[in-house]
């Protein structure tokens, strides 16, 4: 699988790159009040409203303050037709890497449950791990409205 | 729909009867049984009609409607037709049928050798009828000679196998040569057998095809007189018909020439997507090249033509949205004639400007609540014809539809001229319903009491019937029309009839928004629900709108011209939403009460006013809406989100989800008559350097002076004039407020010094006109600025409310700053 990696609140992580629509700089995004505190606000890309979410909310990690705008942002496909455009927050992109699927590793146990629902796994390449973002599991939380009931 | 005018128009008749006879043929090809049997019955009446054998009446009208009814169901439901009784339906259908038919029938018997025919004939005849074939039996001679009708008997048996089947064969009448093979080559090669012995040979042929009589004689080119329909088939028709219908053939069937295309909705949206972006990009590319627009020549005007080009097409894209009303109106002429049937009254249905165009989500909303209201003018409205007689009024109750565009709404109207609504019953409903109180009733004006019939559970209507009288239809209408974004009003004299008036905005997908910044994060507020801004200066309530911002237990309030609104803020919203505690100690609340000044939003939903704290309200802006992501449906604030001309996202805030999210009642919109605006007022009028008419309250003002132009100083950026001792400081009202500024002229001028600025301000006039007092109600939507109230018509003038402690404010505020503003 070629993975896309970047590095957000500080650590390095990777996704699945065929999942990725595209990567995108000063992101200007409103913040949405009332909503999850996931949701750093929603961005008109290319006349089209996309989520953007925070990455370290995501993780259970409270977010340092007010993200800085404008930020960058990996833009996913979305998973419909016609379904919601998300976003997530990163601090700078990395580059392309060849993930061996066969070798992606699950995370510890000891991982919290926040983070269990959104990265998959993880792998190293080149002698770096990078934790594998689980994309379908983020938007789906958010398209059901689930993130409210947890 | 129109059967009863087809009375006595054979064409039309004809293009009826050929309808149904081709979705006959149509069934039968796909074996849908039970279409072809109810297209078949119904094919038949229309023959009869068609001849005069049977002549078209209410009864027969009503049967045909009903058949057709049953038709669309079937149609709509290939498949799963199982569910479709239409057993009754046939029956009644072929009494009609056969009631014309019977005589006809009967003198047509016709005696076929194929009566005697096998058992596999049988069966293929069967077969056949079942599929909505017709059974023919030709009978030719063929004379070797003359070569009478065919020269070739294969030229003619070819043309039959193309529009239908041979099911059997007989040459020379001897019904024990019944042929059973029956391709071309068997048949020709018998014939010339036969011919070969004699001079002549007849053929008999029993022939099953789709085509109906005419149509099939001219299609195997063999003259009528040699065809008889079979009864077996489908064959109630009469075999005589041929002759006088010459016409069948001569025209095609009149295909309607509308160039039209079924499109997905979603093709239309997404284009209606890319359009808006473009408009983006487009505005993008413009900021981006403006710097060089004069040094490349030629690029000022090919810039102009996209803007327009661009405008163009996303104005034509939403326009593909858009249908006519005629689409809902049309159903109506239908539906009024089975309910006038099922009331026992006569009612005439008048349509007008059906031309007006509406968006296609709002029309398919729209098709419900006018048809209740239209069946509430059918029952409630009218009256029983012997009470219309005793009235004087024409025996026939007539309801009018009327669509209009007016202000960039469309407005539509349900009249009936029936019995009018009495507001006394009205009064005394919802007095026994507890939605009203007698002192509340006796303040409400005429069309108030009339909005009562809006409240659930209220109707006057003694006893319920099948078709209305619960009471739950018009709340239903009134909440469906508002979810739309419209409003809905009522008008109606006793006995002269009662006037429903829809007023809704073109589209859905393009609203007009107030957009407004709370902590610095803006929210668009669709204007429907925008009652109007109010500013308040803390320490010093306006004397015009006397509003002031208050605490009450855990909650603010709004008290605003002898009113109490709850006001809700942002933050509460937001932590209720995300089932959080406020601070106990309300120090959010304090913060605000300390604030010098507060603008709050007061907003309107369901009837009901709340008010919200603002910063500011920016500007109103045509906003493109689009569907909420998933997560944000639970929230209950937002409808929907939208991006604006420069490329932000913003959510829309939902009035009436605010509401609910916060468990706030708000107060009834009744009680918010703009009464504290109506009060008694001395205001001064004024000129400026415009055409424009200024007011101002007299309590406003301390002095008003005549000072020549020469009297007023230049200091810095600020102009000033010394009035008694003072310095004053003067600021033209035409930088407040999108008028018409231009040099003074003159040699008189007037200074209007504010009461309460400190250090004074006054503003400068061109002409003081006059005093007046009275009661002044104020639109704040004409023209919007934050330094007026807002606009009044007197003696046919517009006047412009200007707000003065905000002028003053704002002229501090540049004065604190020390900043080069041209304005002062």
């Amino acid at each position: 699988m070629r993975g896309l990696s970047f590095f957000a609140d500080g650590e390095l992580f990777a996704v699945d790159a065929a999942l990725v629509k595209k990567v995108v700089r000063n992101v200007a995004f409103t913040p949405i009040p009332a909503a999850p505190e996931a949701v750093a606000g929603i961005a008109g890309i290319k006349g089209r409203i996309v989520t953007v979410l925070s990455l370290a909310e995501l993780l259970g990690r409270k977010r340092d303050a007010q993200v800085v705008k404008p930020a960058k942002a990996v833009v996913f496909k979305p998973l419909t037709d016609g379904g919601d455009q998300m976003g997530l927050l990163i601090d700078k992109p990395g580059g392309l890497i060849d993930i061996d699927e066969n070798k992606i590793l699950p995370l510890p146990r000891a991982a919290e449950d926040e983070e269990k629902l959104c990265v998959s796994g993880m792998a190293e390449v080149e002698g770096i791990l990078y934790r594998i973002i689980n994309v379908d599991s983020i938007i789906n939380r958010f398209e059901e409205g689930e993130i409210y009931d947890e | 729909m129109d059967v009863e005018a087809l009375n006595g128009d054979p064409k039309l008749m004809n293009g009826a009867f050929r309808s149904a006879h081709s979705l006959k043929g149509t069934a039968g090809f796909f074996s849908l049984e039970k279409i072809v049997a109810v297209a078949h019955e119904l094919e038949s009446v229309f023959s009869q009609i068609k001849d005069g054998t049977l002549a078209l009446n209410d009864e027969i009208s009503d049967i045909v409607l009903q058949s057709v009814d049953c038709l669309r169901d079937l149609v709509d439901n290939i498949g799963g037709d199982e569910a479709v009784d239409i057993g009754k339906l046939v029956k009644t259908l072929k009494n009609y049928s056969n009631a014309g038919s019977r005589e006809e029938n009967t003198k047509e018997e016709i005696h076929t050798p194929f009566d005697r025919g096998g058992f596999e004939t049988e069966k293929a005849l069967k077969n056949a009828a079942r599929r909505g074939h017709k059974i023919y039996y030709v009978n030719i001679g063929f004379n070797r000679s003359l070569g009478k009708y065919y020269k070739n008997p294969k030229g003619m048996i070819d043309n039959i196998l193309s529009i239908g089947s041979i099911v059997a064969a007989i040459v020379d009448g001897n019904p024990d040569e019944t042929i059973t093979d029956l391709d071309t080559e068997a048949l020709t090669l018998r014939i010339a057998d036969a011919l070969a012995k004699r001079d002549t040979s007849t053929l008999e042929l029993l022939v099953t095809s789709v085509l109906e009589f005419d149509l099939f004689s001219i299609a195997i080119e063999v003259d009528k007189k040699h065809i008889r329909l079979l009864k077996e088939g489908c064959g109630s028709e009469p075999a005589a018909i041929g002759e006088e219908s010459e016409w069948v053939y001569k025209k095609a069937p009149a295909r309607e020439n509308n160039f039209s295309i079924r499109l997905d909705i979603s093709v239309i949206n997404g284009l209606l997507d890319l359009a808006n972006e473009m408009i983006l990009t487009r505005n993008q590319l413009f900021s981006a090249v403006s710097r060089h627009k004069r040094s490349i020549a030629g690029l000022a005007p090919v810039l102009h033509d996209m803007a327009r080009l661009t405008s163009e097409i996303q104005e034509k894209v939403m326009l593909t949205r858009m249908q006519p009303i005629s689409v809902i109106f049309d159903k109506f002429s239908r539906m009024i004639r089975d309910t006038a049937k099922a009331l026992n009254k006569e009612i005439e249905l008048e349509t007008f400007g059906g031309d007006v165009m509406l968006d296609k989500y709002l029309l398919d909303s729209l098709a419900d609540p006018i048809t209740q209201l239209v069946k509430n003018a059918a029952c409630h409205g009218l009256e029983p014809a012997e009470r219309r007689v005793t009235l004087g009024k024409p025996q026939k109750g007539k309801i009018t539809l009327n669509a209009y565009m007016r202000d960039g709404l469309a407005f539509i109207e349900v009249t009936d001229d029936g019995a009018g609504i009495d507001a006394e019953a009205l009064k005394r409903k919802s007095l026994e319903l507890g939605a009203a109180t007698e002192e509340r009733l006796s303040a409400m004006s005429r069309s108030d009491i009339f909005a009562l019939m809006f409240e659930p559970g209220i109707t006057t209507a003694e006893q319920v019937t099948r078709l209305s009288g619960r009471g739950v239809g018009m709340d239903i209408v009134k909440t469906n029309i508002e979810k739309l974004g419209g409003s809905i009003e009522v008008d109606s004299e006793q006995d002269k009839g009662t006037t429903v008036r829809l007023k809704m905005p073109l589209t859905l997908s393009v609203i007009r928004t107030l957009i407004v910044e709370i902590d610095s994060v803006r929210y668009s507020v669709p204007e429907v629900n925008v009652e109007r801004i109010v500013r308040i200066r803390h320490g010093m309530p306006l004397n015009m709108t006397k509003a002031r911002i208050e605490r009450l237990n855990d909650s603010l309030v709004l008290s605003l011209g002898g009113r109490v609104i709850p006001i809700v803020t942002m933050r509460e919203i937001d932590a209720r939403a995300k089932g959080l505690e406020l601070p106990p100690d309300g120090s959010p609340f304090e913060q605000i009460l300390r604030r010098d000044v507060a603008k709050c939003l007061v907003l309107k939903a369901r009837d009901k006013n709340f008010a919200l704290l603002i910063d500011d309200a920016v500007k109103t802006e045509q906003t493109l809406v689009k569907p909420l992501p998933g997560y944000l449906r639970k929230c209950l604030c937002y409808s929907s989100v939208t991006v604006l001309g420069n490329g932000s996202a913003i959510a829309i805030l939902d009035a009436e989800g605010i509401l609910r999210l916060m468990g706030i009642e708000g107060v009834e919109k009744n009680a918010l008559t703009q009464k504290d605006e109506k009060d008694e007022k001395q205001i001064i009028i004024f000129k400026c350097s415009g055409a424009e008419y200024f007011a101002l309250e007299m309590d406003e003002i301390s002095r008003i002076e005549a000072v020549g132009p020469e009297r007023i100083q230049r200091i810095g950026d600020g102009r000033f004039v010394n009035i008694a001792g003072k310095t004053v400081r003067v600021v033209r009202p035409e930088n407040f407020a999108p008028v018409h500024k231009r040099r003074y002229t003159g040699n008189k001028l007037y200074v209007l010094t504010l009461k309460k600025s400190a250090p004074p301000v006054g503003l400068l006039a061109g002409k003081v006109l006059d005093k007046v007092s009275g009661g002044f109600e104020l639109d704040h939507d004409r023209l919007y600025s934050d330094f007026i109230f807002g606009t009044s018509v007197f003696n046919e003038k517009i006047l412009i409310f200007l707000d003065p402690s905000a002028i003053a404010e704002e002229v501090e505020k540049d004065k604190q700053k020390r900043k080069a503003i041209k304005r002062i």
